[in-house]
């Protein structure tokens, strides 16, 4: 009996005398890599791939780990529902960065409150926080953005009439383009012309040839950043004089957007969530990481992925030594000027979960980015 | 405008009319619908630009497209549309066997390019314009109609001109009577995939530097617009998807510029589905007869 006696205190004393177990937080990230909307799922998934590294190795939590578990829902919603409600039913993970659109974060938004995990999207549409508490938004709202570029339009550009370009299957780009529109409409600019493309459209020549024909003294374009560069290039190339002002969103903020439109892009004006090459340290170090690592230059979508990841460590962080996912959703919707690699660096979440960033107003020269006066 | 905007049609329709010959081709001789076609248009404008900035020159970099697509293109043959054609299978099995090479062409070009849009470098190709009676068209416009009006040419002979060309048709009207007159097929089989390929690797490569843009799925919207290239033009026929591609150019441009965009594909499915009520062989069916290669 003493034997015993001894032998378990022994084990409850080594027991004590061990060191706490690091933790896993396990978070699924579902995004699209394959398909149409691969241009920025992939990114996005790089990002997060390069943020879990720089928590992990930054002992931001002690030394519990973020461990990712990476799935393509290839652009289809259908796939994205099972992916979320796999991942809803896994007490395991305690939180899902994605789905990458809008089409498909409307479509997980009610299983993730059903099932009472924390959503994390750069969904563009604000209608996805609608279903409830748990699903969380890293772009920012489409008035903040596109209400400073309408403004600048009008006050510093001085245009009087405009033609419009937008990408209509993308929900990013048109909503950024109801609220430039509304904006210019209301302020009694003409709008000489809309036309919405495909997201792989490449042939635009009768449409170039309609915009310059128009006159209009300036040219909106919110499409993907390749695809906008495409634009500018045709509409260049149908005659449009470089006196017209070409103005655009936040898509344009990619190394592809200059690759693509080379001097034809020369003077484009847009908004921008992120500053390519960082605006703070945070952001320099993640431009240098994500460069070296990948061989390419970090985009708008990148930045937004790198941000997710990152806050939602900071929201298991906050949540003490037990989080769950409770708790992280807490901490998501209490977020206040949070570090991030978006536009001022700082990263607030307002009571009705929009988050907000700032922005910056960049224009091409010289075949770079610069902050536009 | 609406001078412009025809012209403008034409050369896009040049483009659907490139795009759409080598498609036709193998419809035309095998009544195969080959789809993964879009994916070695793809991989030819890939070659191209990975040519171009290894430093090869345009000339160079396009030749080895052409020829790397039309191997593609007999690649295919061998491994996804062989088999089923000696089981008698090929119709409509190789729709599914072609639509999974598809995928695996795209999803290599995804991983290569790591899912960038990308573009011939600047100067590849002299940026010129020229104005003629208020209509503005530049030089790589008029390489593309000359390129499709002498692959158009070169077809026609190869497949009326040439001893190649008569085996061909032979195996297209009837495969063992060929065989029975000593037509080896595999040859014929090969030649037809070469060809159909190399067509796609040129058009993958004009189009790539008409409009500014090579990307993994680049080759989906021309897949889609060559089906209704090829049903107009009358299945199998080499004029009549020329002609065809053309037609389609103008309309499309024509919606785009007087019409909300929208509605744009909605009007020329629409207009496609009247068209093959009126005539279900396509507008140039009766042409068939003349230029066509497959079974009538």
């Amino acid at each position: 009996m003493t034997t015993r006696a001894i032998a378990i205190a022994a084990l409850a004393l080594g027991a004590l005398a061990m060191p706490a177990h690091a933790k896993d937080y396990k978070i699924a990230v579902v995004q699209s890599l394959t398909g149409g909307l691969s241009t920025v799922g992939v990114p996005v998934t790089n990002a997060i791939k390069l943020a879990t590294d720089d928590v992990n190795s930054s002992g931001m939590l002690g030394s519990d780990k973020i461990v990712i578990e990476v799935q393509d829902n290839a652009s289809d919603k259908g796939q994205a529902i099972t992916l979320m409600t796999r991942y809803g039913r896994d007490p395991n993970v305690m939180a899902v960065i994605g789905p990458t659109s809008s089409i498909d974060a409307l479509a997980t938004s009610p299983v993730a409150n059903e099932l009472k995990i924390p959503m994390f999207t750069t969904a563009i549409s604000t209608d996805i926080l609608k279903p409830g508490p748990w699903a969380f938004k890293g772009t920012a709202p489409a008035d903040d953005m596109m209400t400073e570029m309408a403004k600048y339009t009008i006050e510093t550009l001085k245009v009087k009439s405009c033609s419009i370009v937008f990408g209509r299957q993308n929900d990013a780009h048109i909503s950024w383009k109801t609220v430039f529109n509304n904006y210019l409409t209301k302020n009694g600019i003409t709008l000489a012309t809309e036309d919405g493309i495909l997201d792989n459209d490449t042939d635009l020549t009768a449409l170039a040839t309609k915009v310059v024909a128009r006159n209009a003294d300036c040219v909106f374009v919110a499409a993907l950043g390749p695809q906008s560069a495409n634009v500018i290039v045709q509409i260049r190339q149908a005659g449009l004089p470089n006196t017209v002002k070409i103005v655009g969103t936040p898509s344009m903020a990619t190394q592809a957007f200059l690759d693509v439109g080379g001097k034809a892009v020369e003077g484009v004006i847009f908004p921008a969530d992120y500053v390519p090459g960082g605006s703070n340290d945070m952001g320099r170090k993640f431009a240098a990481d994500y460069l070296k690592r990948y061989n390419v230059a970090a985009d708008n979508y990148a930045a937004v992925g790198h941000t997710m990841l990152y806050l939602t460590a900071l929201a298991i962080k906050n949540s003490g030594p037990n989080p769950t996912r409770d708790s992280i959703r807490q901490n998501l919707a209490a977020l206040k000027d949070a570090p991030t690699v978006l536009g001022n660096g700082k990263f607030s979440v307002d009571e009705a979960r929009l988050p907000h960033y700032g922005a910056s107003m960049l224009v091409v020269r010289d075949g770079k980015f610069v902050e536009a006066k | 405008m609406i001078g412009q905007q025809i012209l403008n049609g034409l050369v896009s329709g040049s483009t659907y009319a490139l795009f759409a010959l080598g498609l036709t081709l193998i419809l035309g001789v095998y009544k195969i619908l080959n789809l993964s076609h879009g994916g070695v248009f793809m991989t030819g404008a890939f070659i191209g630009l990975y040519g171009v900035q290894a430093g090869l020159s345009l000339p160079v970099a396009a030749l080895l497209a052409v020829i790397g697509s039309g191997l593609l293109g007999a690649l295919i043959e061998l491994v996804a549309v062989r088999r089923l054609r000696t089981q008698g299978e090929a119709e409509f099995a190789a729709i599914v066997s072609t639509i999974g090479v598809n995928l695996i062409l795209i999803s290599i070009a995804q991983r290569i390019s790591n899912t960038q849009v990308l573009r011939f470098p600047f100067g590849t190709f002299p940026v010129e314009f020229y104005q003629y009676w208020g209509l503005r068209i530049s030089l790589l416009q008029i390489v593309v109609v000359i390129t499709v009006f002498a692959l158009l040419g070169f077809l026609l002979w190869y497949l009326y001109y040439t001893s190649y060309g008569r085996q061909v048709r032979a195996v297209a009207s009837n495969p063992r009577a060929a065989v029975l007159l000593g037509v080896n097929p595999t040859p014929i089989y090969f030649q037809t995939y070469f060809l159909s390929g190399a067509f796609a690797g040129a058009a993958g490569i004009l189009i790539g530097l008409s409009f500014n843009s090579i990307h993994f799925l680049m080759g989906e919207p021309y897949l889609l617009r060559a089906f209704v290239v090829i049903v107009l033009g009358g299945l199998g026929n080499i004029l009549g998807t020329v002609l065809a591609g053309l037609l389609l150019g103008v309309a499309q441009t024509l919606t785009s510029a007087y019409l909300p965009s929208s509605l744009g594909d909605a009007i020329i499915f629409s207009c496609l589905f009247v068209i093959l009520l009126l005539r279900p062989g396509g507008l140039f069916a009766q042409r068939a007869i003349a230029t066509g290669i497959g079974r009538q």
